[in-house]
């Protein structure tokens, strides 16, 4: 009995002085799964936001599904790796692509240099908009970011951090290139998919986004209630076949109020892009902005969300036009899960120029009246 | 059967019982390293500490927050007391940051002794352990009651 006693000591130390040494390697992640369904009152079938959302059945393999795995290890104080994995679905299943890769050198308590591939502070939540579990929505709503199709940047990145007498300062400058991959509704920016190409339908279409002599700030001021944040980026821009050393601006400002059991969130972005005849149609400006107020009662966050998509500075027959109005519910089932039900009333605004570009909005269609987008997701951190 | 069902149902609601209480009773000793010389380490700034709003203190050594395991019931006592937050409060709080490089949450070591040993040997280490086991290898802050 002893002995065997003794042999169960001596199995658990094997087991554990590994984990002891890996220690220096720490691993979490989060996970976003969701299903989503479209309604019209459109005869044929129509999808929402390059194939978000069907309007015939519940969907439940979009690219809003993912999984991403972080590994993060201090080599010294001052330098540390972290590299993050995601798996994103979606119409050619799930892809395995490496979210973001870098290492960090901390000069000192404040100021830290990001080396390597990391996601682009554009907007107020980009830099973790994969991560649903850490904010109200479904998803950050896409009249927003939608309008940057670009995701992460391989360069640098200088940050500086502090908190004096409780205000928190952040401030990012960034720079780089990259290559993306996004989608394009080919109805509205024609030349990009040849329909012999087109590996879908012709209004699903991925294809490379080369960026270079990009740099942009990313800064915000807050205190634990109220945080306050502005940011510009800029960049040239390849995207074959038709857009070649053009360039495009993203600025916008935020508001995040988190006061009690009261939620606000409120941003206003502009895109300028150069206003030249392959721009305006592939990539036009456009200004957008959305504001969510939401309640918490106890693990229960109601919350409803305006947002708008409008053509900015140029205004051009392409740019997108749509309002909408969401009413959703993030529910905290666990520490660290939750569920979330939307549910988005969409009106595709009417194009002063009239003509074929009416009533698209984020459709891969012209809608002949508003549509409407449900949207359920389980969030997780881990 | 039945009797002795309800019997043993009921030697089990006693003892949950007892340790409950006896959880509920016990006190939080907030400890440093011995060699931590700051001066009015008050609940807030500990608070800062464990939020990596205070990243060193004022004589420059690095801060460095150690918690105990999410199943602990010193940590829910310990953060309800110090940060007034729940572990759900304090998850959105890290989710918004350790995916972005904007923060890392506190190392999490799995008992009092563990605790203990990382604090005695880690300059500008805190952390938080069950007051019955306070020893001289580490300097008390706070004691929650």
């Amino acid at each position: 009995m002893r002995i065997k006693t003794l042999s169960v000591l001596g199995l658990m130390c094997g087991l554990t002085a590994p984990a002891v040494s890996l220690a220096e390697v720490e691993l979490s992640g989060y996970l976003t799964f969701a299903t989503t369904y479209a309604s019209t009152d459109n005869t044929g079938d129509i999808t929402y936001y390059n194939a978000l959302a069907n309007t015939d059945h519940w969907d439940f393999d979009t690219r809003m599904n993912h999984v991403g795995v972080q590994i993060y290890s201090a080599l010294t104080d001052k330098v540390s790796v972290t590299l993050a994995l995601t798996a994103q679905g979606g119409q050619s299943g799930y892809e395995v692509t490496p979210e973001w890769a870098y290492g960090t050198y901390q000069f000192n308590q404040d100021w830290g240099l990001r080396m390597g591939r990391f996601k682009g502070p554009f907007y107020m939540v980009s830099d973790y908009r994969d991560v649903g579990y850490a904010y109200p929505w479904v998803r950050p709503p896409e009249e927003v970011y939608s309008t940057n199709p670009i995701k992460s940047v391989n360069g640098l990145d200088l940050v500086f951090q502090k908190t004096v007498n409780d205000v928190n300062y952040l401030l990012e400058i960034y720079g780089g290139s990259g290559t993306n991959e996004t989608l394009v509704n080919a109805n509205l920016a024609p030349g990009f998919c040849p329909p012999a190409s087109c590996p879908y339908a012709p209004t699903d279409v991925p294809f490379e986004f080369e960026t270079y002599n990009s740099a942009g700030f990313s800064a915000s001021i807050g205190t634990e209630a109220i945080t306050f944040r502005a940011g510009y980026y800029n960049t040239k821009v390849n995207a074959p076949p038709i857009v070649s050393a053009e360039s495009g601006s993203f600025a916008g400002v935020g508001l995040i109020v988190d006061w009690r059991n009261i939620l606000f969130y409120s941003e206003y972005v502009q895109r300028d892009t150069d206003n030249t005849p392959t721009m305006s149609v592939a990539f036009p400006d456009q200004n957008a902005w959305y504001a969510t107020l939401g309640y918490r009662f106890s693990s229960f966050l109601p919350y409803v969300t305006f947002a708008d998509i409008d053509e900015g500075n140029d205004a051009v027959p392409n740019a997108l036009r749509q309002s909408s109005v969401a009413l959703g519910l993030r529910w905290d089932i666990d520490d660290a899960a939750a569920v979330k039900f939307e549910a988005k009333q969409i009106d595709p605004g009417e194009s002063s120029f009239g003509g074929p570009y009416a009533k698209y909005g984020l459709w891969d269609g012209a809608l002949v009246d508003k549509g409407n987008v449900y949207t359920i997701t389980f969030d997780t951190i881990f | 059967m039945r009797t002795m069902k309800t019997r043993i149902a009921g030697t089990l609601l006693g003892s949950a019982l007892f340790l409950l209480t006896s959880i509920a009773a016990a006190e939080v000793a907030i400890i440093t390293h011995p060699g931590t010389q700051e001066i009015g380490l008050s609940k807030d700034k500990v608070a800062d500490v464990y939020l990596g709003k205070i990243k060193a203190f004022s004589d420059g050594t690095p801060t460095k927050p150690v918690d105990q395991s999410k199943d602990s019931p010193l940590r829910a006592k310990f953060y309800k007391a110090i940060l007034g937050k729940t572990e759900t409060e304090m998850n959105r709080y890290w989710s918004k940051r350790k995916y972005t490089g904007k923060g890392k949450p506190p190392v999490v070591v799995l008992s009092d002794d563990a605790v203990k040993e990382l604090v005695a040997n880690t300059p500008g280490a805190i952390g938080y352990i069950d007051g019955k086991s306070l020893d001289k290898s580490v300097k008390v802050i706070l004691i929650i009651r």
